[in-house]
């Protein structure tokens, strides 16, 4: 058997899985957002107007706006919140580390819709912490039912393990042995960990970002459940497109924004990090100047 | 030493049920080269970290230029410091990682200009400020180690086994190097490294560190040809050992009766008659010997090591002393010949179970 | 014989396997002979029982396969379903829909023995919703009925307010109102209160059929999206499931919320047992006019063979069944076309209205948006308001 045969051999399956799975199904989407639908009907008539009406109409603007506050505020949220206890569970986790580190993520073993629907029973006006209060004679917090306030929550806990495991990794190969440099050398604890823990993570945090920021900018469930009648997020209505009312070609044409809002905030990220070497991330081969 | 700049004052440090460091007191002056030498495991590099403040001791005081920093971060303590592994910052440039200290002092940008200007040139590190760390070569590395270590002027440097992970040649340069950057700025050096080469090298006072305890402490060669434990007269150097049973004490010396043969050495405390006594003769005190108090033997091998020779003597009886003397002499191998030595270039310690 | 050789061995192996894979196809064709029935449509009506003593008595297999909606059975119909399928359930006017699609194909009532113990409201000439339009074949044989309509806390609500769908849209009870998630019945009935309040409800409609709060002018549907915003700042949320509804009644958290009664009946009955003080009312025909639905069984189109069409008969017989249909209305709680009154508990023939039947010839039936694309529109705009 030559080479090549057996190169293509080996590269056959992944690519034919990859064709059929990933790239037909976004052609299709693409090619849908150029038809329109009628009564269930998917009709073959090449035209713009799904695109001019997501743009046009302050309705689909406005579940996108919010659906990009709601990703960048919890990405933020769990930034501040990640870095800790990543931070905490590498430098003193000792040999407890990897247990402490799958703990975090153990809330995955179930699934989305019960974990959420689990927050449902903690955060909603029955639920556990609002029943609380009220036994003890406060009023409940109304921010926390059927609010944005909610979706946030419950989109930063469904996300948080992601930001965690990748500040994790990051810090796996930092030398905590720096900042005994940085100790010396006259920078106090703060100043240490601008000045040197952040810098050299900021790949990993950034890898931490889009993996919290890209999916929460789609969901849908988290919203469906916990968000009021205020809390419809640019995912809801994207599903409802391909669900009850029928309209393909509209949802398509929503998938392609969202493709492209996603691959944007990629890039953003991607540039915010810059020159790799400000990150200390070294790659061998590269020419030296 | 009234102008010490360094004192430690019964420090000690434990770690679980392990003594690092115990009841160590030490003076360091203001223009000395300090060397903590000592096996690994010594308690040198805990001692240092000490110093340093990356670590509290459980007891004891540090104070440094008069003033107690035992309580102090080290980012207030005014020191140095260099490390076997370099630690540069791999995201900054070498400029950067150098004026770091300054950065963190708040310094002005002209300021830090001039000072930068001034260590380069130091330690020859000019034309490579824009690389980064990954693109230089370890001597590279380890002089921007000692550049930032040395440019916010501080009062005392801390070095911990700099050149280990250096190769012979550049370590051999850089001992001199080092040196020089000591005298050129006046103040005080510690150095640690289990490699007496490099201690005895450069360093005017040192200290031999065994298990967190101080061995000795004194001028570089008082230690050498003055030991005052079994343990530095076994550690600096390469002597030969004798055990044997004392025969007589006498003025400051005693007769060590070995496998048949005596000799007379260096009595220290502890010794009677009766009493079983270890000998350490450092090889390049023993010289051949045609006639006199000799010891009779045969020439085995000869190891030629540069600027001298070890020469293998076999003794009658089977056991092997080495004798380090220059390289031409013209004895050959096989040929019977007489080792020598004179009596105090001995050391004669009791035997204490095993070691 | 000696011991096997390896060669005998591996000779007899290869000879037996052979055979029985020979065999296979004949082995497969034997069990395939038993017929198997596949049904599509919601998933409660999977009554075990029901099912499997229907099995045992024509020695079929059942198969069953879920939808949550009507657009869901008529996009699977679509898509080919007609192959998968011998009998699809839908409600209201969607087998109409089928029918004249071709999905499905007509139901002959004679074969139904148990068709006569269904209430004359469910059945020409009381009505005519399951039948073709303009002809005389049936389409789809009556199952199960309901309506829409609110169910109600009167301990917090007014009397007066509780039985009009204007209680929905109330200033009074902030933050205490709930209604579905699903767009169709939220803008239906609104609609159907936009066009009370237009007049427009009883007057002449641009298509000359009767009022369907499903085919809205543009008119109402800019009213009914317009008391939809409104509405938004009095829900507490919207459901999507009954647990969550059920739990936010009975909490007190919601006071009013429209349903399918099912939640009403259980909170009633815990009333009646002593377990709970709430004083739930249900208004299965509020005052300006409701939603309601006949779901129904049609036989696929894809149905060829005339045993497989008999089979098919014989099941939605089955399932009118007096008895049968008793077990649904007890066990699953949904009010059956057929009349049980003798045959379950008086309060359950209560709650389940089975004394005014003929309401549901005041109901306005579910039905398909005359156009998604615009509904969707409008249901976007209320959401993002």
């Amino acid at each position: 058997m030559s080479n090549t045969v057996r190169f293509w051999l080996m590269v056959l399956p992944g690519t034919v899985f990859l064709v059929v799975f990933l790239l037909l199904p976004l052609i299709a989407i693409v090619v849908f957002s150029f038809w329109r639908t009628e009564s269930y009907t998917l009709i073959q008539d090449w035209n713009l107007d799904n695109y001019a009406t997501i743009f046009s109409h302050s309705a689909y603007l406005t579940f996108l706006a919010r659906a990009l506050v709601m990703a960048t505020c919890v990405s933020l949220v769990c930034l501040a919140y990640a870095w800790p206890v990543a931070y905490f569970i590498v430098r003193y986790g000792g040999r407890y580390r990897l247990i402490l580190l799958l703990s975090t993520a153990a809330p995955f073993l179930t699934g989305e819709i019960l974990r959420v629907a689990a927050l449902q029973q903690i955060l909603g006006p029955i639920g556990v912490v609002n029943m609380a209060l009220t036994r003890f004679g406060f009023d409940p917090i109304e921010a926390l039912m059927y609010s944005n306030m909610a979706t946030g929550t419950g989109l930063v806990y469904l996300w948080l393990p992601f930001m965690v495991l990748a500040i994790y990794l990051s810090l796996l190969n930092f030398d905590f042995a720096l900042l005994d440099v940085a100790k010396i050398t006259g920078a106090g604890p703060l100043r240490a960990f601008v000045e040197v823990t952040l810098p050299l993570n900021r790949a990993g945090t950034a890898i931490g970002i889009v993996l919290v920021f890209i999916p929460t900018l789609a969901s849908a469930t988290t919203s469906q459940f916990l968000g009021g009648p205020d809390g419809a997020l640019y995912g809801n209505i994207l599903a409802r497109q391909f669900g009850s009312t029928g309209t393909w070609a509209l949802g398509s044409a929503m998938g392609v924004v969202l493709f492209l809002a996603s691959a944007l905030a990629l890039v953003i990220v991607w540039r915010a990090v810059g020159d790799l070497r400000r990150s200390g991330i070294v790659i061998k081969g590269a020419p030296k100047p | 030493m009234s102008d010490c700049m360094l004192r430690l004052q019964s420090v000690t440090k434990r770690f679980g049920t392990t003594m690092a460091a115990e009841s160590v007191s030490l003076e360091v002056g203001q223009t000395e080269l300090f060397a903590l030498l000592g096996p690994s495991g010594s308690g040198k590099t805990t001692l240092l970290r000490i110093i340093a403040g990356l670590d509290a001791p459980d007891e004891g005081r540090v104070l440094i230029g008069g003033r107690d920093v035992t309580r102090l971060p080290p980012y207030r303590r005014g020191i140095g410091m260099v490390f076997q592994d370099f630690l540069l910052f791999p995201h900054k440039t070498v400029a950067e990682n150098i004026a770091f200290p300054l950065k963190m002092q708040g310094k002005s940008r002209a300021e830090t200009a001039d000072d930068l200007k001034w260590v380069s040139q130091l330690v020859r590190l000019t034309g490579l400020e824009e690389r980064y760390p990954h693109e230089l070569s370890g001597g590279q590395k380890q002089r921007v180690a000692l550049a930032r270590g040395l440019v916010s002027r501080p009062s005392l440097l801390l070095l911990d086994e700099p050149l280990a992970n250096l190769d012979r040649e550049l370590r051999k340069r850089m001992e001199v190097e080092i040196r020089r950057f000591q005298l050129e700025l006046g103040i005080p050096f510690i150095y640690v490294t289990h490699n007496q080469e490099e201690a005895l090298t450069m360093a005017s006072r040192m200290a031999v560190m065994r298990e967190g305890c101080l061995e000795q402490i004194g001028d570089k060669l008082a230690l050498y040809h003055r030991p005052a434990t079994a343990f530095v007269a076994a550690f600096l150097g390469s002597p030969n050992t004798f055990e044997g049973d004392v025969v007589g004490v006498e003025d400051g010396r005693a007769e060590i009766a070995w496998h048949g043969h005596r000799f007379w050495s260096r009595a220290h405390d502890g010794l009677a008659p009766g009493l079983r006594a270890v000998c350490y003769v450092k090889s390049e005190k023993i010289a051949f010997a045609s006639s006199g108090a000799a010891l009779a033997g045969r020439l085995r091998d000869t190891i030629f090591k540069g600027q001298y020779a070890d020469y293998l003597v076999c003794l009658d009886d089977g056991h092997e002393i080495t004798v380090s003397a220059a390289p031409d002499l013209c004895h050959r191998p096989g040929e019977a010949v007489g080792i020598t030595w004179a009596a105090d270039d001995g050391d004669a310690f009791p035997a204490v179970g095993k070691e | 014989m000696s011991r096997p050789t390896r060669r005998q061995f591996l000779k007899s192996t290869a000879t037996i396997a052979a055979g029985t894979a020979l065999a296979m196809p004949h082995v497969r064709k034997a069990a395939a002979a038993t017929l198997e029935l596949r049904w599509l449509g919601w998933e409660h009506y999977n009554v075990a029982k029901i099912v499997r003593e229907f099995e045992k008595a024509y020695k079929v297999r059942i198969s069953s396969s879920y939808i949550d909606a009507n657009s869901e059975a008529y996009n699977t119909l679509r898509a080919g379903g007609t192959a998968d399928f011998d009998l699809v359930m839908g409600d209201g006017f969607w087998p109409r829909l089928y029918a004249k699609q071709g999905l499905t194909q007509p139901v002959d009532y004679r074969k139904i023995a148990n068709i006569d113990k269904v209430f004359p409201h469910f059945r020409p000439p009381g009505s005519t919703i399951l039948q073709e339009e303009g002809g005389k074949a049936m389409i789809a044989a009556p199952n199960c009925w309901g309506g829409y309509g609110l169910t109600v806390n009167l301990n917090k609500i007014d009397k007066a307010d509780a039985h009009s769908l204007s209680l929905l849209f109330n200033d009074k009870y902030g933050r205490r109102l709930s209604t579905s998630a699903r767009l169709e019945e939220n803008i239906a009935l609104a609609g159907i209160l936009a066009a009370h309040k237009m007049g427009t409800k009883t007057a002449a409609r641009p298509d000359g059929k009767p009022f369907n709060p499903y085919v809205l002018t543009d008119a109402e549907l800019e009213e009914a999206k317009a008391l939809l915003i409104k509405q938004k700042r009095l829900l507490v949320t919207r459901w999507n499931d009954e647990n969550t509804l059920e739990r936010l009644l009975r909490a007190e958290a919601v006071w009013a919320s429209p349903e399918w009664s099912g939640i009403y009946r259980r909170i009633h009955f815990d009333k009646l047992d002593g377990k709970t003080r709430l004083n739930m009312t249900h208004a299965l025909r509020p005052t300006e006019g409701g939603l309601g639905w006949v779901d129904s069984w049609a036989i696929s189109a894809g149905v060829t063979s005339s045993e497989k069409l008999e089979l098919c008969h014989k099941w939605i017989d089955w399932r009118l069944k007096p008895e049968n249909m008793a077990i649904v209305a007890t066990d699953l709680g949904w009010s059956p076309t057929v009349d049980v009154r003798r045959l379950i508990p008086r309060r359950y023939v209560e709650t389940l209205f089975l004394n005014q039947t003929q309401v549901i010839q005041d109901l306005y039936q579910y039905d398909a948006p005359s156009s998604p694309e615009k509904w969707e529109r409008v249901w976007s705009e209320v959401q993002a308001a």
